[in-house]
């Protein structure tokens, strides 16, 4: 009952309109399966346009190994938040942001290292979203996750392999949505005090077809 | 009263109606057109890449086995096993180019010796010089372990599996190395990389046995890399047992990656020619340097061995 006593009143006639407003507004402009699909936070503060946004996946992540030294409870939660930020990133920026149909994938590869980013240049169909992204009407997460082994020989971390899973359902223009999984491990290390990078990936990509009606 | 309570009931009817509705709209905005499942069966396609960044796509490493004995400086203790390796991380191929540690070569600044002697001149560094004069390749990395850290290691990975090409016996383990499969812990593979008295080819078998070693370390961490830890178990105990000089943790972590890439079905190996001598008193081996010079023109670039030694 809360909501319907506290602001400006509004005539039980005029919810249904604003529903329907709403609907619109999002079909009209795209934005229901385009917004599904973006996972950037969605702004705090209340957009001129009225449209709905998808609940952005959180990624699960969590420090699995430690191997040679020991991380403190804080320490293993930055790190939780700093490498599995940086491949929630990589998630986004290669297959789940953006407004689709998508055209730009140019800074699909921004997590990566400069050279490892050039190494991925050849194999950007599979790394990221960019060769269907045209044809591909709408793209929305169901799983991040992301499962952290550590190396710490000394006093700081040296290198860290991500085990990374990113499942997601992609509705291509024409045709049957397929259920597409991406699938292996990123390497992730940083210079001095510099940000963690993806220096390597072993990465697979795999795909069935998503049956309607099923669960998610 | 009646009329009242209806109007009432109505309107409550009616608002849940349209927070039934509103809810029912954002679904359907937020939810996708309809929720997916898979489907129960499917021919799946699985594509991979995969790619390390290290500076460059052919990487060299002259990898070296120390005869230290305990108290003795490893990198300045004569070398016992030269393997001087080239990987490719783009194509996964690699080579290792063995050397008889008795080879008679041209020590810079020491005049003729055998080359496992530049080690103990003039440590690492000179041993790469060497190695780089002879065959033409210039190693980017020099690892040398001693021979307890070559055993600790390869305990460090869950032992490795090697193929001999001869039987012979080691009290180290029972029942003795067979023709075909064998498979090792730290200490046998350390014996199995060492002995050369048993082989009428000596260093050159011996030299040929460390290359199989190696494949048995690559088999061994393609077939476990994807364990959780296993890698950085595996860069814990080379930094623990291995000198790596002017390699960073970090750095090793990334090479170490980057070897993995290697298919073992690409890996060759050549282990260079000669014939045994004396130099006054001492026994050497007069090497080919012109076959291992002719290898290292062949796998400079890209460490792909095409066709036979």
């Amino acid at each position: 009952m809360t909501s319907e006593t506290t602001g400006p009143p509004l005539g039980i006639g005029r919810w249904p309109a604003v529903v329907l407003l709403l609907a619109l507004t999002a079909a009209c402009t795209g934005g229901a399966s385009d917004e599904n699909a973006g996972s950037s936070p969605p702004s705090s503060s209340v957009g001129q346009q009225p449209t709905l946004r998808a609940k952005p996946v959180p990624i699960e992540v969590t420090v699995a190994k430690v191997v040679g030294g020991h991380l403190k409870r804080d320490q293993k939660k930055q790190l939780e938040k700093q490498v599995g930020g940086l491949v929630s990133r990589y998630f986004d920026d290669a297959f789940l942001s953006g407004r689709y149909p998508r055209d730009d994938f140019s800074g699909a590869l921004a997590t990566f290292s400069p050279g490892a980013a050039r190494r991925a240049a050849p194999e950007r169909a599979l790394l990221t979203n960019a060769q269907v992204g045209s044809t591909t009407e709408s793209v929305v997460a169901r799983t991040k996750q992301a499962r952290l082994d550590v190396l710490v020989p000394g006093r700081h971390v040296v290198g860290i392999t991500a085990r990374v899973r990113l499942v997601f359902v992609q509705q291509p223009t024409d045709g049957a949505a397929e259920r597409v999984t991406v699938s292996g491990r990123l390497l992730v290390n940083r210079k001095q005090s510099g940000p963690w990078q993806i220096f390597g990936y072993d990465v697979t990509r795999s795909s069935v077809p998503a049956a309607k009606g099923g669960s998610r | 009263m009646t009329r009242l309570t209806r109007l009432l009931g109505q309107a409550v009817r009616a608002r849940r109606f349209v927070r039934l509705a509103v809810v029912l709209a954002i679904s359907a905005l937020v939810v996708p057109p309809a929720s997916f499942s898979e489907a129960p069966a499917a021919l799946v396609k699985v594509e991979r890449a995969q790619d390390v960044d290290v500076s460059d796509h052919v990487v060299w490493v002259l990898m070296l086995g120390s005869d230290a004995r305990k108290g003795q400086s490893v990198t300045h203790s004569r070398a016992d096993a030269i393997q001087l390796v080239g990987f490719n991380t783009r194509t996964g191929a690699a080579t290792a180019i063995g050397i008889p540690r008795d080879s008679y070569v041209d020590v810079a600044g020491h005049g003729r010796n055998k080359i496992n002697a530049s080690m103990y001149f003039g440590g690492p560094d000179l041993m790469a010089r060497s190695v780089g004069d002879m065959v033409g390749v210039r190693p980017d990395y020099v690892f040398v372990t001693s021979m307890w850290g070559f055993a600790r290691m390869v305990d460090g990975i869950g032992g490795i599996t090697v193929s001999s090409r001869y039987a012979f016996s080691d009290r180290n383990k029972p029942g003795g190395f067979h023709v075909g499969k064998n498979k090792l812990n730290g200490i046998q593979a350390l014996v199995f990389s060492r002995t050369r008295h048993a082989f009428a080819g000596g260093d050159f078998t011996r030299s040929a046995n460390q290359q199989r070693t190696l494949k048995g370390i690559l088999n061994q961490v393609r077939r476990n890399e994807d364990n959780a830890g296993f890698m950085e178990r595996g860069v814990l105990t080379v930094l623990n047992n291995m000198s790596t000089p002017n390699v960073k943790p970090a750095e090793l972590y990334r090479l170490a990656q980057a070897a993995t890439r290697v298919n073992p079905n690409k890996f060759r190996s050549c282990v260079v020619r000669g014939r045994t001598g004396y130099v006054g008193a001492a026994s050497v081996v007069f090497a080919d340097v012109g076959q291992a010079r002719s290898i290292g023109n062949r796998v400079r670039k890209d460490a792909t061995l095409e066709g036979s030694c």
